[in-house]
């Protein structure tokens, strides 16, 4: 095993999949479209095909998990580094909340904050060298817009209550023609809330394996490119698209949660935010 | 690509337990510090304007006291000049009847020397001319002698 490629240290793959990765190239005249990660060097692809989205993600949240364990124990009036960076972003992510839900975002932004973390670090985690992006696999981003929909089914009848939720998903009729388009605007509603977490997975899902893919086609073509000089390394072709990565999976983890936080505002009684 | 229920189940699972344990461990921990911070800072700064309004109430104290101070001050200093003022009237209004009593009293002394020095004067003249008599009464008298007898006398008198 040589220690491998990806420029600035960002993206490391071993030679083993380099070399790999330019005989498929040359065998079979094709770019590959996904980076090995550590369980394809531990287990091998099969096991790394249908595991490593559960693992990388599971992993992630451990990560938080002992993070928030450690500023909890260490917690102070006087902040410590650690503490200082999650404040940082606890503090971003309320004001956000809070300019859209008003004094209700004490109550959302324990599950909207984590959300927005658990998606931006699963995102992020696609330019770590050996880790797979979860969120480039779409049961992934199913359960969390599944997830979503459920807590904004839960808020709506817990907040409203089963008929003002109806009359809201009717779109609140008060007059004869606003009840007349009731029939219409009922079933466009009730299909607009399904539609809702179906688009926010395809979206995630879309955009993150697009760029997965971009850096590991890029990745396939810099080893491609000297491979006939037999190059233990390539040419660092991906590392535009790993900025880009950067800025675009930050901005779809916002997106994400900017649509969440919307769907829970409209779901909230009206004088309440 | 096709959506695998188990796995999503799992992972919604994994999600869920992620915010409980995040709520429990950090957002409400995190955010009660930040509150209780943002309390605290904004304590601080009221207690900090509370102060500055006590420095300012008590630098007015202080000016007024200083102000009382100085006037006190001012008028002690009259007092005290008007008194000076009034001693050395006093003073000057003794001094001025000491200084007429001494001089009345050198008067009446000058004129008791002038009277006794006149007195005595007199009596010197009586002698003189009673002895002048007796001497022209004792020899002979002419013109001449007579004239020199008055000159002798006149010229004892200016002595005298």
């Amino acid at each position: 095993m040589i220690p491998y490629q990806f420029l600035n240290g960002l993206i490391i793959a071993s030679s083993g999949a380099v070399e790999k990765t330019a005989e498929a190239a040359h065998g079979e005249g094709e770019l590959q479209t996904h980076v090995p990660n550590l369980l394809t060097f531990v287990f091998g692809p099969e096991i790394a095909e249908h595991y490593a989205v559960t693992f990388f993600a599971f992993l992630i949240a451990a990560v938080m998990i002992v993070c928030s364990f450690v500023v909890y124990r260490r917690r102070d009036m006087i902040p410590g580094p650690l503490q200082n960076v999650v404040e940082m972003l606890f503090e971003a992510l309320y004001d956000l909340v809070y300019s859209m839900l008003g004094k209700q975002a004490d109550r959302y932004i324990p599950f909207l904050g984590t959300l927005f973390l658990y998606i931006w670090f699963m995102n992020l985690s696609g330019i770590v060298p050996f880790v797979h992006a979860p969120t480039s696999a779409i049961n992934m981003t199913a359960a969390l817009a599944l997830t979503v929909f459920f807590y904004v089914q839960y808020i709506a009848l817990t907040r409203l209550g089963f008929l003002k939720y109806m009359h809201h998903l009717a779109g609140e009729p008060n007059s004869a023609v606003t009840w007349a388009l009731v029939v219409i605007n009922f079933p466009l509603h009730v299909v607009g809330e399904f539609i809702k977490p179906a688009s926010l997975a395809m979206r995630l899902f879309g955009n993150i394996m697009g760029e997965d893919t971009l850096i590991a086609v890029m990745i396939s073509l810099g080893v491609v490119s000297l491979s006939f000089m037999h190059s233990p390394v390539g040419i660092p072709f991906q590392l535009p698209f790993v900025f880009l990565s950067l800025l675009l999976g930050t901005i779809q983890a916002l997106v994400f949660t900017l649509l969440s936080t919307g769907y829970i505002m409209m779901v909230l009684p009206h004088d309440e935010h | 690509m096709s959506p695998d229920w188990k796995l999503i189940l799992t992972h919604m699972a994994g999600f869920i337990t992620t915010v409980l344990i995040l709520k429990k461990f950090a957002w409400v921990p995190i955010l009660g510090i930040l509150n209780e911070r943002r309390e605290k800072i904004k304590s601080e700064f009221d207690n900090i304007e509370a102060g500055k309004a006590d420095i300012v109430s008590q630098e007015e104290d202080y000016d007024a006291k200083l102000r009382d101070i100085d006037n006190l001050a001012r008028q002690k200093l009259t007092e005290a000049v008007n008194e000076g003022q009034k001693i050395a009237a006093e003073i000057k209004a003794d001094g001025q009847n000491d200084a007429k009593q001494i001089i009345e009293r050198a008067k009446d002394e000058a004129e008791r020397d002038k009277a006794k020095a006149q007195a005595a004067m007199k009596d010197e003249m009586v002698k003189t001319t009673i002895a002048a008599a007796e001497k022209i009464i004792s020899s002979k008298m002419d013109d001449e002698q007579n004239r020199r007898l008055i000159s002798d006398f006149i010229d004892g008198v200016e002595k005298a």
